[in-house]
């Protein structure tokens, strides 16, 4: 290298100046700059694909579409059910991560027969623990006729559970994961920390069917919650503005009375802000309206929650316990046996025909694709052997994918030991196992460990190999023959199921981030064995 | 030293040369399984007829199994891949062996390492959700999948495999030829591409051909942005279905003759990926041999 960098400035140029050199020159700038650019341009593709993963994978951005606006109260008006009854307050146990819920799915909560559960409202695996007060005269009966509708109150029954007083109820909300009641709002002054106020979505924009209808094949399905506030202040004259038919906005005012309902059914053009509850029961046109919902998309719950619902809810940490596991395992396996063979291949075997066969079976192995390695799991381990779609299954076939990268890189680290280390552990009595034992494998080995993080970056990255041979169940792995995921197939699974691909991205950005850290380990392995050889 | 080897020491020898014996037996293995499994349904498919029909409907009465479309495929989606990673990777690679220096060689070193890590399904998703739609952008395609999407996330993903491959041939030219060729005047850039290139030609296509075998080999990616469609593909906007995306996708409800049909179709591409293989240890062969 450095015999070369004098040479490599073409000092002569400046020498020679006929036209046909400044050609040359011209040429050779041109060259030059546009290999300059496609290096530049391989950084930023690595840059755009990480990038890109990360910020998808670490926030997520999206609009909703709701039967409702975006708007949440926290105290409720029961004067449509009850008259001079007190305003009442949801509760939920603190670790629920709802803030806020669509009426809808508030009423869900309080009269499903089946365990209601909360990832449906925020991905979080946790059964829902309706509670009730019944105690409390005009009051719990205007709650109970919020939160019912006439023909569940059998299902009602059988899923509530009563407590005995207010404070009972703060208690228990306060205790029990997963727990939903209600106070009135002058009991709701001075929550104690285990308990939070759950925010009710209850306001609708409901129009006139003509808002909706389709005019030149183009429909107004949904509106923006910025267009719903514009909308209801009044500042929209005309539907097209919102993107829907040409027709001026009529902004009806709520009234206590049915009038305002029957205004909106008959004019063209009009809008009522009102309660879902009325439109359900009216049967009214209802705009839904967007709410744009953003946040961390890979937070500590993520990680550490276990995976429900094919992934939809929960977080990931079996997958990560599960791909863990696959890695221990395949290194287990495969680093005696790569280790072993590059052993036979430098030491012991002579160049000849064991050789050649020997180089180009390790060779050939590495050439094939991923989609075999799987089939032929799938033939030999999973059917001829009996060890079925699991966990042994893969990690075999795993085992002999990255087999020649541990041979390889251990080949290379073994001849790099100096020759001297060997004649002068033989000189000195030792038997040959004794000194590559003893002398060769411990000189060798940060060589070594850096084709085993190798072996690792292959291993948590391999998905066409897995998908028949380990099989799609996300529980954790709990013997060889289990069924199991591990991040690249779940991520896979996700991807192909179309469930979620806010959970695509935080999986994917998980792999990265593992993938970043394999490789950073390696170069810094590998950097201190060039500091150590170099000595 | 004098003394015979001791029972252990023979012992261990066996044992180091079983464990270099498990790759060649793997390939054999895997050689012979793949041939059991699907060869099979040549007794009752020609296997002209295999190959070069496009008629695929294994799950019809009478099922019909021509891979013609896959084939097509699989070469349409490497070509794009190859047409696209060729020069990028050229280039990329002269610059490490040539021009790179300091703080940025180490940089580039390391992308080129890390787009070599990076899984083939997080290839799979950024293609799908970041390179499809600038495709249905620009070239107004219904979908955004197809040869071409696959063809540029193939490219980016052999890329490090050509760039490693050419940087090492052209470090490998012998300082003589270089130098005799700046001694005799010629520039640096009229050296490398007169004189180094030429030289380590055998080499640098031997990292084009490993390549090539990656693209065709690559599963997850392809499988998540070529649109998966069973048609002969007509051009870099349609859809396609390569070998390995077949056996991917079909395996998952296949029984009877169509399960055989996609082991024989494993048996194509390995007897692609073989004779890949032996080009590429042809030509690294070669490679040594000019370069003494």
């Amino acid at each position: 290298m450095t015999s070369t960098g004098s040479i490599n400035l073409p000092a002569e140029e400046k020498i020679i100046s006929s036209p046909h050199s400044r050609k040359i020159r011209l040429q050779e700038r041109i060259a030059k700059s546009l290999i300059w650019f496609l290096a530049v341009l391989t950084i930023a593709i690595l840059a755009w694909i990480v990038g890109y993963l990360m910020v998808k994978g670490l926030r997520y951005n999206n609009n909703v579409p709701y039967d409702v606006t975006p708007y949440a109260e926290t105290r409720l008006s029961l004067d449509a059910f009850g008259e001079d009854v007190e305003d009442v307050v949801f509760i939920i146990h603190h670790k629920t991560r709802s803030e806020d819920i669509p009426v809808a799915g508030l009423r869900k909560l309080y009269n499903k027969t089946r365990p209601e559960n909360w990832g449906f409202y925020n991905q979080q695996n946790l059964r829902v623990v309706p509670l009730a007060y019944e105690g409390a005269g005009a009051f719990s009966a205007a709650v109970k006729d919020f939160i019912l509708t006439a023909d569940d109150l059998d299902d009602y029954k059988k899923n509530v559970q009563e407590v005995d007083s207010w404070q009972d109820m703060i208690e228990q909300v306060g205790s029990t994961a997963g727990a939903l009641g209600f106070l009135p709002a002058s009991e709701a002054e001075n929550l104690p920390k285990t308990v939070k106020v759950l925010g009710v979505r209850r306001t609708s924009v409901a129009v006139h069917p003509s808002v909706m209808e389709i005019v030149d094949g183009r429909m107004l399905r949904e509106i923006t919650s910025e267009d719903a506030e514009r909308l209801a202040s009044g500042e929209v004259a005309n539907w097209k503005d919102v993107g829907g038919i040409d027709y001026p906005v009529t902004l009806i005012e709520r009234t206590s009375d049915g009038q305002c309902l029957e205004e909106l059914q008959s004019t063209k053009g009009a809008m009522l802000l009102c309660h879902y509850g009325d439109v359900e029961k009216n049967g009214l046109s209802i705009l839904p309206v967007k709410r744009h919902e953003t946040g961390w998309n890979l937070t500590w719950h993520f990680i550490v929650e276990a995976p429900a619902r094919s992934g939809q809810w929960g977080g990931i940490s079996y997958i990560i316990i599960n791909t863990f596991f696959l890695i221990l395992f395949t290194v287990l396996f495969s680093t005696p046996v790569g280790v072993m063979a590059a052993i036979f291949m430098v030491e012991y075997a002579k160049q000849g025909r064991l050789m050649r066969i020997l180089r180009m079976g390790t060779e050939t192995l590495a050439g094939i694709p991923s989609i075999v390695f799987g089939l032929f799991g799938f033939i030999f381990f999973v059917q001829i052997l009996g060890l079925g779609i699991g966990f042994i299954s893969s990690t075999l076939t795993v085992t002999l994918m990255v087999l020649p990268t541990i041979i390889r890189t251990s080949e290379e680290a073994l001849k790099s030991v100096p020759q001297s280390f060997r004649e002068g552990s033989l000189a000195l009595g030792a038997t040959k196992l004794q000194t590559i034992v003893k002398v060769v494998l411990p000189a060798a080995s940060p060589g070594i460990l850096t084709g085993i993080i190798l072996a690792v970056g292959r291993t948590v990255g391999e998905t066409a190999v897995l998908i028949y041979t380990l099989g799609s169940n996300y529980d954790l792995v709990s013997g060889p023959s289990s069924s199991a995921r591990v991040l690249s197939l779940h991520l896979y699974m996700l991807f192909s199921e179309a469930l979620s691909f806010d959970r695509t991205f935080a999986t994917g950005a998980v792999l990265v981030i593992i993938i970043l850290l394999t490789n950073l380990s390696a170069t810094f392995v590998m950097k201190r064995v060039s500091k150590n050889t170099g000595k | 030293m004098k003394s015979s080897k001791s029972v252990l020491e023979v012992t261990v020898e066996k044992i180091f040369l079983l464990s270099a014996l498990i790759s060649v037996v793997s390939v054999a293995f895997i050689t012979v399984f793949i041939f059991l499994e699907g060869a099979p349904l040549f007794a009752k498919v020609n296997p002209f007829t295999f190959l070069f029909s496009s008629k695929w409907a294994p799950t019809a009465d009478p099922a019909q199994y021509g891979i013609l479309p896959f084939i097509m495929g699989s070469v349409w989606v490497t070509v794009g891949a190859l047409i696209l990673s060729v020069p990028i990777g050229l280039a990329v690679g002269i610059f490490m062996a040539e021009m790179a220096e300091g703080r940025f060689a180490d940089i580039l070193r390391s992308v080129v390492e890390l787009l070599a890590g990076i899984p083939s399904v997080i290839y799979g998703l950024f293609g799908y959700i970041a390179i499809s739609p600038l495709i249905r952008q620009l070239f107004n395609s219904p979908t955004g999948l197809g040869v071409l999407t696959a063809s540029i996330v193939l490219a980016i993903m052999t890329l490090p495999t050509i760039i490693n491959i050419t940087e090492v041939s052209l470090r490998a030219v012998p300082h003589e030829l270089k130098e005799g060729s700046l001694a005799l005047g010629a520039t640096h850039w009229m050296t490398i591409y007169r004189v180094m290139i030429p030289s380590a030609r055998s080499g640098i296509l031997a990292g084009i051909v490993l390549g090539m075998g990656r693209a065709i080999g690559e599963t997850m990616a392809v499988l998540m942005v070529a649109g998966n469609a069973v048609t002969m593909p007509k051009g870099p906007l349609s859809l396609a279905r390569t070998l390995t995306m077949n056996i991917a996708t079909d395996m998952k409800y296949a029984t009877g003759d169509h399960a055989v049909s996609l082991f024989t179709t494993g048996i194509v591409l390995f007897v692609f990926i073989l004779g890949i293989n032996m080009v590429v240890q042809y030509l690294m062969k070669k490679a040594v041999k000019e370069e003494m």
